[in-house]
């Protein structure tokens, strides 16, 4: 009697049920095949989607994707995306910048991007060209629709009135840019009405100077975790843990109360910076700034520290701590590549508050910190040196009556 | 939610995942299964990052036994061996001809189902079959039993998975990754490789003048000398590459990188190491990602593996004359680019054109990064952020 249940049970139940779980199977590989060979996908019209949402006043005039080339090598594609958009102004105000979210890969690492255009000045009902140039690798084939999205993620106009889903950040991205766009042209202007041309050059020649001259450092992200298989390394580390240092600026919000690091040669692990907020209103957003001294006292710009991942607001005189689990190491390329740290230190880049007020740091801050020799200097200011480079200082001097 | 995963994927299919070397349908079992899973997504960055140290795989260390090593693999092998000859006596399936008809049964009403939910033709570079996801597969396990031996060599990490793994590691190691994948023996395939490397092998001293036996002897049990064997013969070189997946690269890269810092066997057997590890050191050319692209371009299935010169044609067949690439070291050119931005600290899947312009980049410490580059042509600057997460 078992025996036959056995018999019974292997011969019916068995098969419904691998034909059950093959039906499941097959239509999870149809879902995620393509709906056609692969040669359609290296069709950049079928590959890249360019879409702008309804409520940014922006046209799309032209699209041009003919220079875009996908290719498909086995499981992965590749996309060298060239993508040019004309798209017209369609608001009463003038066009300060633009992000572009561009996705490939929304859950992979590195699958998605935002190309930010700052710095602009189009008048309304004026049409600028927006440029996207990334090379792209992502598995094949896609389960969406298209390989790559690109869509406006979010445009500022002029009294930083934004416009966007603003799915990448893109507003406080564009007014802490444009914000930084407008003290620096003051600052200039400032200079033509005391100095004149005369002044206005030199202060664009000290500044070519000054970023030709600023120290460069290679920040490399380095994986230890989950490593597979490495090259032996010495069992016991001989990290030691640095405090982070910082640079005060008078009418900052934010405090830098503590930091530290761990430190071994050129290899950094595990920054982590506390704030506290000593304004009067909630922080919603914040960014630091973080810099490396070698032996010699020369300053380095080691990169970026963003806020707290699920932050929630920063209330009046609370704490906050910005930590990273990632490890760092830092050259300065060329043949003197290693670099031996010796210092490190921290400021506020920039902070937002709940009601979208952004603050920066003034020049003076920068200046009387010497942080403006060892950071980049502002899109704007580089924009507008390029400019006296290539034209001279009229063409500066024209550019700044614009604004 | 987890859509046929109760719990979480296994490792090494996250891994394999990061690479972009998945098959679809496990590729989209991880992606549904990363939507929801904060800990996966993390363990994918990981790997994702990981791939930028590949170079750092070849470093393996020159202390390691091989010899030791090889003679355990052999005698590992033997006694799987003996082990299948036995029939396989189920006391729970009493009836085998119930069984077999259960399995015929489900044989045919699968047979039918993928035959109806495949109407349309996919062109042939666009699929990998389940057969040679299999072949990595089982390669990529090999490698990780060969890993018990690299103690020596391997992180405090690696060595808590793969140097002394339990008899129920191995057992779960040497399982096919894909859940659809028809199962394979590893060992059969190991074996039938070492046959016929032995027959070659074989030919060759009696061509050349005899070698002494314990070489002979060693170079069968060594299942890691089958790649320098092969590259003596360009095609079957070729084919050994077909599916090896980025273990196979860096083990192969390994080897040479062993074979040129010790001191090679003299005679026949010695001179076609050396030409081996000339081989492996003309493919490091290409960075260990051009090579796994490689292989992954490979027209795949059970038959005969296309030479370079027909993948080309077919390549060229299929791709508009106006978007062909110049060639093939262009792709790799660009593929190097990309990588090497990966290297470089981007640890990204998009990276921005390395045209020359002039570019400021700045690492961010959640592990994302920000590109700021000047157009030289217009002067208009683009800020580039590429997510980490």
């Amino acid at each position: 009697m078992r025996n036959k249940a056995t018999a019974v049970l292997l011969g019916f139940a068995l098969p419904a049920a691998f034909a059950v779980y093959s039906l499941t199977m097959c239509r999870a590989v149809q879902a995620q095949s393509v709906s056609g060979p692969a040669t359609l996908w290296q069709d950049p019209t079928q590959a890249v989607h360019v879409a702008i949402t309804s409520d940014i006043p922006l046209s799309l005039v032209s699209k041009d994707l003919s220079s875009t080339r996908v290719q498909i090598m086995g499981a992965i594609m590749m996309v060298d995306l060239k993508c040019r958009l004309e798209v017209r102004n369609e608001s009463t105000s003038f066009l300060r910048g633009v992000v572009m979210g561009v996705v490939s890969a929304e859950h992979s690492p590195g699958g998605k991007a935002s190309v930010a255009l700052p710095s602009l000045n189009i008048a309304p009902d004026d049409t600028t060209v927006l440029n996207v140039d990334l090379k792209l690798v992502r598995p094949f084939p896609s389960n969406t629709d298209h390989a790559v999205n690109v869509d406006i993620d979010g445009a500022l106009f002029t009294d930083m009135v934004f416009r966007g889903p603003n799915e990448f950040d893109s507003r406080h991205k564009l007014v802490v840019w444009e914000m930084e766009a407008e003290r620096d042209r003051r600052h200039f202007k400032s200079l033509l009405a005391s100095g004149g041309r005369e002044q206005l050059a030199t202060a664009m020649q000290a500044s070519v100077q000054r970023q030709q001259q600023r120290p460069r450092l290679r920040a490399e992200l380095e994986q230890q975790l989950r490593k597979l298989i490495s090259p032996p390394r010495p069992l016991v580390r001989r990290e030691r843990r640095i405090q982070v240092s910082r640079h005060h600026f008078p009418e900052s919000p934010l405090e830098i109360v503590s930091g530290s690091a761990l430190v071994e040669g050129s290899r950094v692990r595990a920054p982590e910076i506390t704030v506290k907020n000593r304004s009067q209103k909630p922080v919603r957003w914040y960014e630091l700034g973080w810099l490396v001294s070698d032996g010699d006292g020369v300053r380095y710009t080691a990169g970026l520290m963003p806020a707290p991942k699920g932050r929630s607001r920063l209330a009046p005189g609370a704490e906050a701590s910005t930590q990273s689990d990632h490890s760092f190491v830092l050259n300065r390329g060329g043949a003197a590549r290693g670099l031996s740290i010796g210092r490190m230190s921290g400021y506020v880049r920039n902070v937002e508050f709940e009601d979208g007020i952004v603050w920066i740091p003034t020049r003076n801050d920068l200046e009387a910190s010497s942080l403006d020799r060892a950071t980049p200097v502002s899109v704007e200011e580089q924009r507008l040196t390029r400019l006296y480079g290539s034209q001279g200082v009229e063409a500066v001097i024209a550019e700044l009556a614009q604004f | 939610m987890s859509l046929f995963y109760v719990g979480h994927p296994r490792e090494t299919d996250l891994a394999l995942f990061a690479g972009g070397e998945l098959g679809p349908l496990s590729r989209w079992r991880i992606e549904k299964h990363l939507q929801s899973c904060e800990p996966c997504r993390t363990a994918v960055a990981d790997f994702f990052h990981l791939q930028g140290d590949l170079e750092e795989l070849s470093e393996l260390p020159s202390s390691v036994d091989w010899a030791g090593m090889s003679l355990r693999i052999f005698k590992a092998v033997a006694e799987a061996e003996e082990t299948q000859s036995e029939p396989v006596r189920g006391h729970f399936f009493p009836k085998p001809p119930a069984w077999q008809l259960g399995l015929a049964t489900a044989a045919v009403i699968c047979g039918f189902i993928v035959v109806r939910q495949f109407p349309l033709p996919v062109a042939e570079d666009a699929v990998i079959t389940a057969a040679d996801e299999q072949k990595a597969v089982s390669r990529g396990a090999r490698t990780l039993e060969g890993g018990g031996a690299l103690a020596p060599g391997v992180s405090a990490a690696s060595s808590e998975s793969f140097s002394k793994p339990s008899s129920r590691q191995q057992q779960r190691e040497n399982q096919p990754l894909s859940d659809v994948d028809a199962v394979i023996p590893v060992r059969a395939v190991e074996r039938a490789e070492m046959l016929a490397m032995e027959e070659k092998r074989a030919a060759l001293a009696a061509r050349t003048g005899a070698s002494p036996p314990e070489d002979r002897m060693r170079a069968v049990a060594r299942p890691e000398a089958e790649p320098l064997r092969l590259a003596s013969d360009a095609q079957a070189h070729e084919s050994s590459r077909v599916g090896a997946g980025r273990d196979a690269v860096s083990e192969a890269d390994g080897r040479a990188a062993n074979i040129s810092a010790t001191s090679a066997p003299t005679g026949p057997l010695g001179a076609q190491r050396k030409d081996a590890a000339m081989n492996l050191a003309l493919d490091r050319r290409v960075t260990g990602r051009g090579i796994l692209r490689e292989e992954l371009d490979q027209p795949i299935g059970g038959k005969k593996k296309a030479s370079a010169g027909e993948l080309r044609r077919a390549k060229a067949s299929s791709v508009p004359a106006d978007r062909q690439p110049v060639s093939q070291e262009e792709q790799f050119a660009r593929l190097g680019a990309s990588f090497a931005m990966q290297i470089a600290g981007v640890g990204a899947s998009i990276a921005p054109p390395t045209d020359g312009s002039e570019i400021v980049v700045d690492v961010k410490t959640d592990g994302g990064v920000r590109f700021r580059r000047v157009d030289a042509a217009t002067g208009r600057i683009t800020i580039t952020d590429v997510y980490a997460q």
